[in-house]
């Protein structure tokens, strides 16, 4: 049967709450198997380091949102052809990475320098910062200053990033941002891992040539 | 040794790596040059800022935040993953109706087929291929029995006969066809008219004027008298009499299709007997004649792009201007070529006219063109009557790519590659030969040109000449012939 294209549907299982755990590797064989379910909980699993490499990527939700859906149909679609040579997780970030690269170019203009995050995660939901938004509260309410400052300094590396080329931006997203060694971007990107080094180098001094402009907002 | 700041620049990746803060330790760094760009680092301050910078924002990237992905992207995968699994279910209404056959019953079935097919022929066409299309189409016609694979079988060729006929519409329907400039041509006073029945014509092959509605035919050209007037005469003859052999253009005969007598409302114009004839009588300045070649150029840039609908495939076959000794048009003719064909052949001939009028140095448009190459067109085309002298040249299609190589016997300092094309065929601008290279070649080099032309089905070789030119003087050195056409590829095959 062909993995693209189930014939059943079977209702979302809730694995969390019976308490096993399956792994990426037999989720994708129960995939393949026609079992949607399963690549429901896959989604589950990936979704939010998919959009967010999609996010920082094309600096937009609603396109990140665009995008990683696209990379989750086209996974599902490519399922057949996943070998297992690396993890599910590598794959789909490939695959991710060429849906976000794709976006890119098909809007062919430099990407929004995250607007929508600098208007405050607090004020739409979806923009929760799921990491660091208790500690920003809890900075901002006792060193107002500081919390000001990092705010600026974070505004300026995100419109930094944003202006770096496409290139640099993906080698930075993946190893600075989503922080995957160089062996998996160079698996993900397939890429020389000689070529990921050194790309990501370049695309730190690119970064810092971008942030010479508010260098004070660094100085201690 | 000394290390610089760019040189230390350039290991920045690997302090940064070997820093507190870095993901990795370095792999692959000498411990000594490692050392002195750490030594350079700590004594130079620019590298230090910039090095500070470098690390801050590095810092502040590990601290993005992880945004959560939008609670609806889990549903929406889910959703159009269903989507794809239903619409992947077949849902023809044809398939459910249709009977299923097992396994067992189509071998049987086939088994039928196969002896009531070799019954009486033995086994002469067990082996051969024919056979295999005998039981083919014996299966199919068999097939018909079902009412599913009936329905199917009568849509499917109901489909093709609509896309047939679609097609050849769209073939009349030409989009050359000049419409917008119709109603210009019918708005422009007697004598303009005539210079705008060349100047209107676009570069564009006579083909495109296949199509063109009655209207696109200049009034004035078959107004009475209009080929007497002088200046059309005697420019024509210009034309005609060059050095090339005057065109035989037949007489018009009384006797007719009755296509072109299908408007009898319309007012008939005199016979234009004496196109042929009529001696040169006065030759207009040609100041007159430039005025109104400018004259119809500025209303053609004003208002041309007014556009007209096109009339109905009737009206195309009924020039209003057309003169009654075309009806004269010898059956024949009619036979042979399709109707709509007779409207193009009057406009040609009217525009042959306007061309004439023009005169040899007047524009190089299509219609002028086709005027001076009239005496040029082959033994063939010449048994038509003179409204039908591009019969011949109107089944030239959307330009053909072709693509020739031709290598030079020699090396040549100062060579030319020209494309000439047969008779059937032109270029789009509607010359026939063109310089398509110029160059240095040396010996067994091989030169590929690529050219666009239109090209009759029925079209002998265009020929790629490599000529040298050599104190002022043009030789040529080699040729090729192409195929063009469908002709020219049957004959390659």
């Amino acid at each position: 049967m062909n993995a693209s294209v189930p014939s059943t549907v079977s209702p979302l299982p809730d694995n969390r709450q019976s308490g096993t755990y399956p792994g990426d590797t037999d989720l994708v064989a129960q995939c393949r198997a026609g079992d949607l379910a399963a690549f429901d909980l896959l989604v589950e699993r990936h979704q939010n380091r998919i959009f967010n490499l999609c996010y920082w990527m094309l600096g937009n939700r609603d396109e990140a949102a665009d995008a990683a859906q696209d990379a989750f149909i086209r996974a599902y679609r490519s399922l057949a052809n996943f070998r297992g040579d690396s993890a599910f997780g590598t794959w789909l970030h490939r695959i991710a990475v060429n849906t976000a690269l794709d976006a890119v170019n098909r809007r062919k203009r430099a990407p929004l320098p995250y607007s929508d995050v600098n208007s405050s995660a607090n004020d739409d939901e979806d923009a929760a910062d799921i990491d660091s938004a208790p500690a920003q509260t809890d900075l901002a309410e006792s060193q107002p200053v500081l919390a000001a400052l990092r705010q600026e300094r974070h505004i300026a590396v995100r419109e930094a990033l944003a202006r770096l080329p496409e290139n640099f931006r993906q080698v930075l997203v993946l190893f600075e941002i989503e922080g995957y060694p160089y062996e998996e971007i160079a698996v993900m990107l397939e890429l020389p891992i000689g070529t990921v080094k050194s790309r990501i180098n370049r695309a730190r001094l690119r970064l810092k040539d971008e942030l010479q402009g508010v260098r004070e907002l660094f100085e201690e | 040794m000394n290390i610089t700041c760019d040189t230390c620049r350039e290991r920045w990746d690997e302090l940064l790596n070997d820093s507190p803060s870095g993901a990795s330790p370095t792999e692959a760094a000498q411990a000594s040059e490692l050392a002195q760009a750490r030594e350079h680092l700590a004594q130079c301050a620019q590298c230090q800022g910039e090095f500070a910078l470098l690390q801050a924002a590095r810092q502040e990237l590990h601290v993005f935040p992880v945004m959560a992905a939008p609670v609806d992207l889990r549903a929406r995968i889910r959703q159009q993953l269903e989507a794809e699994a239903s619409a992947a279910t077949p849902v023809s209404p044809i398939a459910a109706l249709e009977p299923v056959m097992t396994q067992e019953e189509i071998a049987e079935h086939r088994a039928q087929l196969e002896s009531k097919i070799f019954a009486n022929t033995g086994d002469r066409f067990k082996d051969s291929p024919t056979q295999r299309l005998q039981l083919l189409g014996s299966r199919f016609l068999q097939s018909l029995r079902h009412p599913a694979a009936m329905a199917l079988s009568s849509g499917a060729a109901l489909l093709l006969i609509c896309f047939v006929s679609l097609t050849n519409f769209q073939v009349e329907q030409n989009p050359m066809q000049t419409a917008p400039r119709v109603a210009v041509v019918e708005q422009e006073p007697a004598d303009t008219l005539e210079q705008e029945g060349v100047e209107n014509e676009p570069a564009s092959p006579p083909t495109a004027r296949k199509a063109a509605p009655e209207h696109s035919v200049p009034k004035s050209a078959a107004a009475p008298g209009a080929a007497q007037k002088p200046g059309l005469v005697t420019s024509r003859e210009k034309v005609d009499t060059g050095d090339k052999p005057e065109v035989d253009l037949p007489t018009p005969r009384e006797d007719g299709p009755a296509i072109w007598n299908a408007t009898p409302s319309r007012p008939a114009p005199k016979p234009q007997a004496s196109l042929k004839t009529s001696p040169p009588a006065v030759v207009p300045s040609p100041s007159t004649a430039n005025t109104a070649a400018s004259d119809a150029r500025d209303e053609r840039a004003s208002s041309k792009v007014a556009p007209v609908p096109a009339a109905p495939p009737q009206a195309l076959r009924v020039p209003q201007s057309a003169p009654p000794e075309m009806a004269a048009t010898p059956a024949p003719m009619i036979a042979r070529e399709s109707q709509d064909m007779m409207a193009d052949s009057a406009q040609v001939d009217n525009a042959r006219v306007g061309a004439g009028a023009r005169g040899p140095a007047g524009p190089s448009g299509p219609p002028a063109a086709m005027a001076q190459r009239a005496p040029q067109l082959g033994a063939a085309t010449q048994k038509s009557t003179g409204n039908n002298l591009y019969l011949a040249r109107r089944r030239r299609s959307a330009p053909e790519k072709i693509e020739a190589s031709i290598t030079a016997p020699r090396s040549i300092g100062n060579a030319e590659i020209v494309v000439e094309l047969p008779e059937e065929a032109q270029f789009t601008d509607g010359s026939r030969s063109r310089v398509l290279w110029r160059g240095a070649v040396r010996k067994d080099e091989s030169i590929a040109v690529k050219f666009e032309a239109e090209v009759e089905d029925e079209a002998e070789d265009a020929r790629v000449v490599l000529k040298e030119t050599k104190d002022g003087e043009t030789e040529t050195v080699a040729y090729k012939n192409v195929p063009v056409g469908e002709a020219g590829r049957r004959r390659s095959r």
